[in-house]
């Protein structure tokens, strides 16, 4: 899952970042509305992380942009306005969830998960597809019993696919959920990770559309 | 204590006690000369009346002497009885008659009215010669009568003066404590107020004597409720910005505490410690603010200092050149230099933080009232950004790192508390600059 973090103070940016990359998700950070303006028109993310206090501006105009662009994008806010008033305000400009400074990261990462998963409509914390079962918290994957070891990115890619069934994934749609801004792609890093998860899986299971990119069977 | 009740009861009493005296003594001598001019009128009529029928001859002068009659008449009010006498004398100076109760002298020797003491007693007579009868006739009555009557006629009004003194007495207290009573509603209010409650007191349906204190206190009340809400409003902005610092330590210690990777451990507690050290910074300067809040009522203390004393940052803390023109050295300011102090200091840290090169202080003694400069070649502050300085806790967008937002708050109280006024613009050097509009009563040039 791609993330971008939106939080002016650097301590708790770096933070958010650190920590939420160790749940296995790609994530960039920005300081600024500006900034994070930019970052949403030129990638796809799955999640924001958005502070409201920012100094060029106000978070919330980062939500109605995206918003306003019909993005199918999940988002938190972590503000230090903690009055319901804020609260209500926040959710009703279409954020999915609002937590108040100081919060745990864990429980961050918890209502990330759970942003995502009402967004692909499921009820279940674990993905299933077929004999596949993946466990996104622990980053644990089955197929039928047989526990599969997946590398992050290998993981990463296996996600995507189980989250939409049936729909065909370009490879640059998984290289933009897969690597962060200041990462170097390899020309085929894609493929090699496919290469490698179909090595784990029964054969067949990752189809290859030709010239479109990757669905399961 | 005194009572303004009982103060305004003596007073009234005293006074009306005052006037009523005086109309009493003003009422004695008027009555009694009134009843003087009567009583004389009355011996004159009595004595022409006796002589008259003398003169007509109608009657024996003999008869008058056997003084008869008296009881054939219906006996008069006790102590007016008897008022009159009467006796008629021949020419010769012979007792022709007197009247009953008349003493046997000769009442008077002259004609008109006379005044003699007659067995002990003073008497007024009116005596009248008729010479067709050839006798003197006079009548007299004794002035102790006439003075009883003054007495009695006082006296009478007396009875119901003091009567109506007493009732006047108790309808004044009364009126009195009525006329105060919205006095005492409104300590009464003020009483009964919690010191949570800051509205201010009513004044409909007040007095008019009562609504300058009523507008002082509530100006009193009003200043309470100002400083007050500036409490409130300031700790919730200080928790408020505390909760950011907060939020990023605990993340990084939860990414230490669960890191395996010795490195990414170090990288945590080394955030850690950076946001301790800025959380403090910024702890500092709420201390700051929280004191120049506090001491801003307080009346200042004035000295004419220079201004280089007043503005010498330490060269360590300013990087960057600072130039204070010959206009500004050479001015004077009539300070409280404790609490000029953070107007100068902020001022300059925050010039020196943004600027690229330096840093300018200028003045101005103009025809209005004068100024001062301070200014950088730093990247300023946006036009749309521009009136946001000053407030509490706002950075601009080119602010630099680890400030609190309080700088110019603080230095915006304290040149408050020296009735100047700060205003903000670009400067033509490239950056902030920052306006100190001072009155003229507070510079002069050494």
């Amino acid at each position: 899952m791609r993330l971008l973090v939106v939080e002016d103070d650097a301590v708790l940016r770096d933070g958010l970042q650190v920590g939420l990359s160790a749940n296995g998700w790609t994530v960039d950070a920005v300081d600024r509305v500006e900034d994070a303006l930019t970052a949403l028109s030129s990638t796809v993310f799955d999640l924001v992380v958005l502070d409201l206090g920012l100094p060029d501006g106000d978070g919330l105009e980062v939500l109605r942009y995206v918003r306003a662009r019909k993005d199918e994008v999940g988002v938190v806010i972590l503000s230090a306005r903690d009055a319901v008033a804020d609260r209500i305000e926040g959710l009703d400009t279409g954020a999915d969830d609002y937590l108040a400074k100081p919060f745990d990261l864990n429980e961050v990462a918890a209502r990330l998960r759970a942003v995502r998963r009402r967004m692909l409509g499921r009820a279940t914390p674990a993905l299933r597809h077929g004999l596949l079962t993946l466990d996104p918290k622990a980053r644990l994957a089955w197929f039928g019993d047989e526990s599969l070891l997946l590398s992050r990115r290998e993981f990463a890619i296996l996600e995507a696919l189980v989250e939409r069934p049936g729909q065909v994934i370009s490879r640059s749609q998984l290289e933009e959920r897969l690597y962060g801004w200041q990462e170097e792609i390899g020309s085929n890093a894609v493929e090699v990770h496919i290469h490698h998860l179909r090595a784990k899986l029964v054969p067949g299971v990752i189809r290859t559309v030709r010239g479109v990119g990757y669905t399961l069977s | 204590m005194r009572s303004i009740r009982v103060r305004l009861f003596a007073f009234l009493a005293v006074v009306t006690v005052a006037v009523w005296g005086a109309s009493a003594v003003w009422i004695q001598v008027r009555t009694e000369a009134e009843i003087r001019q009567v009583l004389d009128r009355r011996l004159m009529e009595s004595a022409r009346m006796v002589s008259s029928l003398l003169g007509q001859g109608g009657l024996p002068v003999t008869a008058a002497a056997i003084g008869g009659g008296s009881d054939t008449f219906p006996s008069p009010a006790r102590g007016l009885e008897r008022q009159l006498s009467c006796q008629i004398w021949s020419l010769r100076g012979q007792l022709v008659s007197r009247s009953e109760g008349a003493p046997a002298v000769r009442l008077a020797q002259t004609e008109g009215f006379s005044e003699r003491v007659i067995e002990g007693e003073p008497w007024r007579i009116y005596t009248i010669q008729n010479r067709t009868a050839g006798v003197q006739v006079m009548v007299g009555d004794r002035l102790a009568v006439r003075e009883r009557l003054v007495g009695s006629i006082i006296a009478g009004l007396a009875v119901p003066a003091v009567i109506g003194l007493g009732i006047l007495g108790g309808l004044i207290w009364w009126s009195v404590g009525r006329g105060l009573a919205p006095a005492r509603r409104l300590a009464d209010a003020l009483v009964a107020r919690s010191a949570e409650d800051l509205r201010p007191l009513e004044t409909t349906g007040g007095v008019r004597e009562l609504a300058p204190m009523v507008a002082a206190l509530n100006g009193l009340i009003d200043r309470l409720e100002s400083s007050r809400r500036r409490q409130r409003e300031f700790t919730a902005a200080a928790a408020h910005e505390l909760r950011t610092p907060l939020a990023g330590m605990r993340v990084q210690a939860q990414i230490a505490a669960a890191a395996a990777d010795p490195k990414v451990r170090a990288r945590a507690v080394e955030q850690m410690v950076a946001s301790v050290d800025r959380t403090s910074a910024l702890v500092s300067r709420l201390l700051e603010m929280a004191r120049a809040d506090e001491v801003s009522e307080q009346p200042l203390e004035r000295r004419w200092t220079p201004l280089t004393r007043i503005v010498t940052p330490d060269a360590g803390s300013c990087p960057v050149e600072l130039e204070l023109t010959s206009a500004a050295a050479a001015l004077e300011l009539n300070v409280d230099f404790e609490r000029v102090g953070p107007l100068f200091a902020n001022l300059l840290a925050n010039a020196c933080a943004h600027a690229r090169s330096r840093v300018r202080v200028d003045a101005a003694i103009g025809p209005e009232h004068p100024i001062l400069i301070v200014e950088d070649d730093g990247p300023g502050v946006s036009e749309a950004d521009l009136p946001r300085l000053g407030q509490r806790f706002y950075r601009g967008p080119n602010a630099v790192t680890g400030g609190a937002g309080l700088g110019l708050s603080i230095a915006e109280v304290s040149a408050t508390a020296h009735g100047w006024r700060l205003a903000f613009g670009r400067s033509p050097i490239g950056g902030l600059r920052v306006v100190v509009h001072m009155d003229a009563g507070s510079v002069r040039r050494v």
